[in-house]
């Protein structure tokens, strides 16, 4: 369960907001997807979860206790977070990134090593190919998948997702949303991602939260979103990406297109 | 020449402890310090800042002044001066490898849960490592190029090569210093590289025989050392010597005097004037000989420049009681020549002269050129020249004192202030001006020896005491200095001069 109560966030002692007066919830074990433009707010509101950037003011809670108040070190290790350019160490193999939280809780090698390996499976990792691989090696969804193992390594209650598949191709982010909801199914984790993909927050999220310079302009279901806008902005966001789709939703191509196909790719996903 | 090779192991040995332990103490220093101020980020203005202060003092002066502020000679200012000149490549690197670590890395350490030390050691160092390595190495080969300039400060060093190499005009010993130097700077660089190339690809074997052949030239070349220091502090005498050939002609007849006397020896060679003194009366070195108007002008009476002295007795027996009373020096005696300074003209300026004397030069010098060793126009000495003959030079030119003669030969300086016992006066033509006035004290060379130094010492020198005359003492300059022979044939001949009592002219060549 996580709470933010009118929280905001100035950079510049108040001359202007990164984040003004944002409330939300989620409810544990649901997922909620805050969606606009860069600049809106959404990562900053994020970080203010597990402490990254403190909140000018309003409170944050994560189960019930204000973050204000718990060390930010524990904190962070009980709260996994998937960073956009996922910030692997290149100096550790595969395996050796996965454990790094239990390194730090002082888990011994063994332990860690086959815990690396459920979690590299549960992202799709083969273990034997990729655990003693250096992160330089991995192609760029790989190196993701790896990040979400690593943020997963300490059976985290929260996951925290900075747009974490912004820099992929659409095939491989579509296969990699379909490995989150598969963990989501698995884990019951608690999610908070941050996107400017409307269907990936349509997809992803329990809710989504619309965010515009600064405020928190819409909260609700995808479909309550998709459906009734709350403002012209909304309206806009939701209208672009179904006109885009248009352009390639047209009759085209029958029998085998490449769409079909894809989605046999993230079908994993798709069941879960 | 041939190469000594055990006086070359001798000196690399010195050289390798002295830059190793700099270095060493460097990152020792720096590293954390640069961490440091990562995080307390106020103190970065000011360690950036002291650690390029100290790399625009030139090295030579960082020496200098370390001597002057521990007040003592050798290793240990020569030690801090390079510990301090290779903080900033270090720091500096540090620093900039430590801010530079890949942001994303950095930012995931810390959205983990990692504690800002646990940042700094898991994360920032490793990443950091190939440009603190990079770092590390300009250091290295900075401290091995500086430590040369060691030697004028007394610590033995290649340096040794080069300035006695310099002072005696053999560039093969020069180039013998400056090659072992370089070799030694490239060895010691391809070494580090080495360690971070193979830690980098995970190759720690060869990681780890690299740091240990890193430490054993460390340690091997520190062994002797500690050897040679620890044995016999009482058998041991160090003879010191200034920088130029007479001081190290009489410094090998000094050592071979005593090691007959079955005293082991050490030298220590190319001390600036004063540093020799001030190593003489701290027992960093037990015997050398000066010159009794230099201690006396600059000792003795530092003050008093432009009043009078005694006549030569007199200002010897005054110098010896001073040195005794004060400093607890003991002066063995007189060897029997004066090495005073003089002022020398080329033939064409003699000629222009209305006498051979200073007094005759008083009137035409404000058209000439005078040229002068480092010291000298600094030293009361000069002060009291210019006073007594109301000298006013058109320019004065600072130069090396083995350049003088050449340059005043050649009409580049008309006149320069000579060594009256420098065989390159003949050589050069050089008319010698009369001290007329006796602006110049006498300038009798005389055995000291340091306070607390074995009787023994002293009862061996005895025999040197009044038995080198000037003309055997020019003689044997000249055998360096004009000839071209070398500081162990000149020192061979002067013991037999001495030994068979009086010149007995050595058998031509």
């Amino acid at each position: 369960m996580i709470v933010l109560e009118n929280i905001s966030k100035s950079f510049d002692e108040g001359r202007s907001y990164a984040v003004r007066d944002v409330s939300v919830s989620v409810a544990r074990g649901a997922s909620l997807a805050l969606v606009g433009l860069s600049g809106s707010g959404k990562t900053t509101c994020l970080r203010m979860v597990n402490r990254l950037t403190e909140p000018t003011s309003g409170r944050v809670l994560v189960d019930g206790r204000d973050v204000a108040g718990r060390d930010p070190v524990e904190l962070r290790r009980s709260i996994g977070y998937v960073f956009q350019d996922v910030g692997l160490f290149p100096h550790w193999t595969i395996e050796q990134n996965v454990g790094a939280v239990l390194r730090l809780q002082g888990w011994t090698r063994a332990r860690r090593r086959s815990r690396a390996e459920e979690l590299l499976e549960l992202v799709g990792l083969d273990p034997e190919q990729m655990g003693g691989r250096l992160p330089g090696a991995l192609s760029g969804g790989q190196r993701q998948r790896v990040g979400v193992a690593r943020a997963l390594a300490a059976e985290p209650g929260v996951l925290l997702m900075d747009e974490p598949f912004g820099a992929l191709d659409p095939l491989t982010r579509d296969e990699l949303q379909g490995e989150v909801e598969r963990i989501r199914a698995r884990t019951g984790v608690t999610l908070v991602l941050v996107t400017h993909d409307l269907a990936e927050a349509v997809r992803l999220g329990d809710r989504v939260g619309v965010m515009h310079g600064g405020r928190l302009v819409q909260e609700g279901t995808p479909r309550e979103v998709l459906d009734t806008p709350a403002d012209d902005y909304v309206a806009a966001l939701v209208a672009a990406p179904r006109r885009q789709a248009a352009l390639v939703a047209g009759p085209a191509e029958p029998a085998s297109g490449g769409p079909g196909r894809h989605g046999d790719r993230g079908r994993g996903g798709a069941i879960a | 020449m041939t190469v000594d090779w055990s006086e070359l192991f001798l000196r690399l040995a010195h050289h390798v402890r002295l830059t190793g332990l700099a270095l060493g103490l460097g990152i020792v220093i720096a590293v954390p310090l640069a961490a440091l101020a990562t995080r307390v980020r106020w103190l970065r203005g000011p360690v950036l800042g002291a650690v390029s202060l100290v790399q625009t003092v030139p090295s030579l002066a960082l020496l200098a002044l370390m001597v002057v502020l521990t007040g003592r000679i050798g290793f240990g200012p020569a030690l801090i001066a390079l510990t301090a000149y290779s903080l900033l490549p270090i720091a500096r690197n540090t620093l900039t490898g430590l801010e530079g670590a890949d942001p994303a890395a950095v930012e995931a350490a810390r959205g983990l849960g990692m504690t800002w030390w646990q940042t700094l050691v898991l994360v920032r160092f490793p990443l950091a490592v190939p440009v603190i390595v990079a770092g590390i190495r300009t250091a290295t080969v900075w401290v091995v190029g500086t430590a040369v300039l060691a030697t004028p400060v007394g610590e033995v060093s290649l340096g040794n090569y080069i300035f006695a190499g310099l002072q005696l005009s053999k560039e093969s010993m020069v180039l013998t210093g400056v090659v072992a130097a370089v070799g030694l700077a490239l060895a010691l660089d391809g070494l580090v590289r080495m360690i971070e190339w193979a830690s980098g690809r995970r190759r720690f074997r060869l990681a780890f025989l690299g740091t240990g052949v890193l430490a054993g030239l460390l340690v091997g070349g520190t062994t002797p050392l500690w050897r040679l220091g620890s044995d016999a502090r009482s058998r041991i005498v160090v003879v010191g010597s200034k920088t130029f050939t007479e001081q190290y002609i009489l410094q090998r007849v000094i050592a071979t005097e005593l090691e007959a006397a079955g005293f082991e020896v050490k030298l220590r060679e190319g001390l600036g004037s004063t540093f020799a003194f001030e190593a003489l009366s701290v027992g960093e070195i037990d015997v050398y000989v000066d010159y009794s108007g230099t201690l006396w002008a600059n000792q003795v009476a530092p003050d008093e420049a432009t009043g009078g002295f005694p006549e030569r007795a007199e200002l010897l027996r005054t110098l010896a009681e001073w040195l005794d009373a004060e400093r607890g020096i003991g002066l063995v005696g007189p060897l029997g020549f004066e090495n005073t300074y003089a002022i020398a003209v080329s033939p064409d300026v003699a000629g222009r002269l209305g006498g051979g004397s200073i007094s005759s030069l008083a009137s035409v010098a404000g058209t000439l050129a005078l040229g002068g060793d480092y010291e000298f126009f600094d030293r009361p000495e000069w002060e009291r020249t210019r006073e007594t003959y109301g000298l006013v030079f058109d320019r004065l030119v600072s130069m090396d004192s083995t350049l003088m003669y050449e340059a005043c030969a050649s009409g580049e300086v008309d006149a320069i202030t000579a060594f009256g016992t420098d065989g390159r006066l003949a050589a050069f033509g050089l008319t010698v001006l009369e001290d007329d006035r006796s602006a110049f004290p006498p300038y009798d060379a005389v055995l000291l020896t340091a306070p607390g130094t074995d009787p023994g010492v002293e009862s061996a020198l005895s025999d040197l005491v009044g038995r080198v005359p000037l003309a055997d003492m020019q003689r044997a300059n000249a055998i360096v200095d004009v000839e071209g022979g070398g500081i162990e044939e000149a020192a061979e001949w002067l013991r037999g001069a001495i030994r068979g009592s009086g010149p007995n002219g050595r058998a031509s060549d």
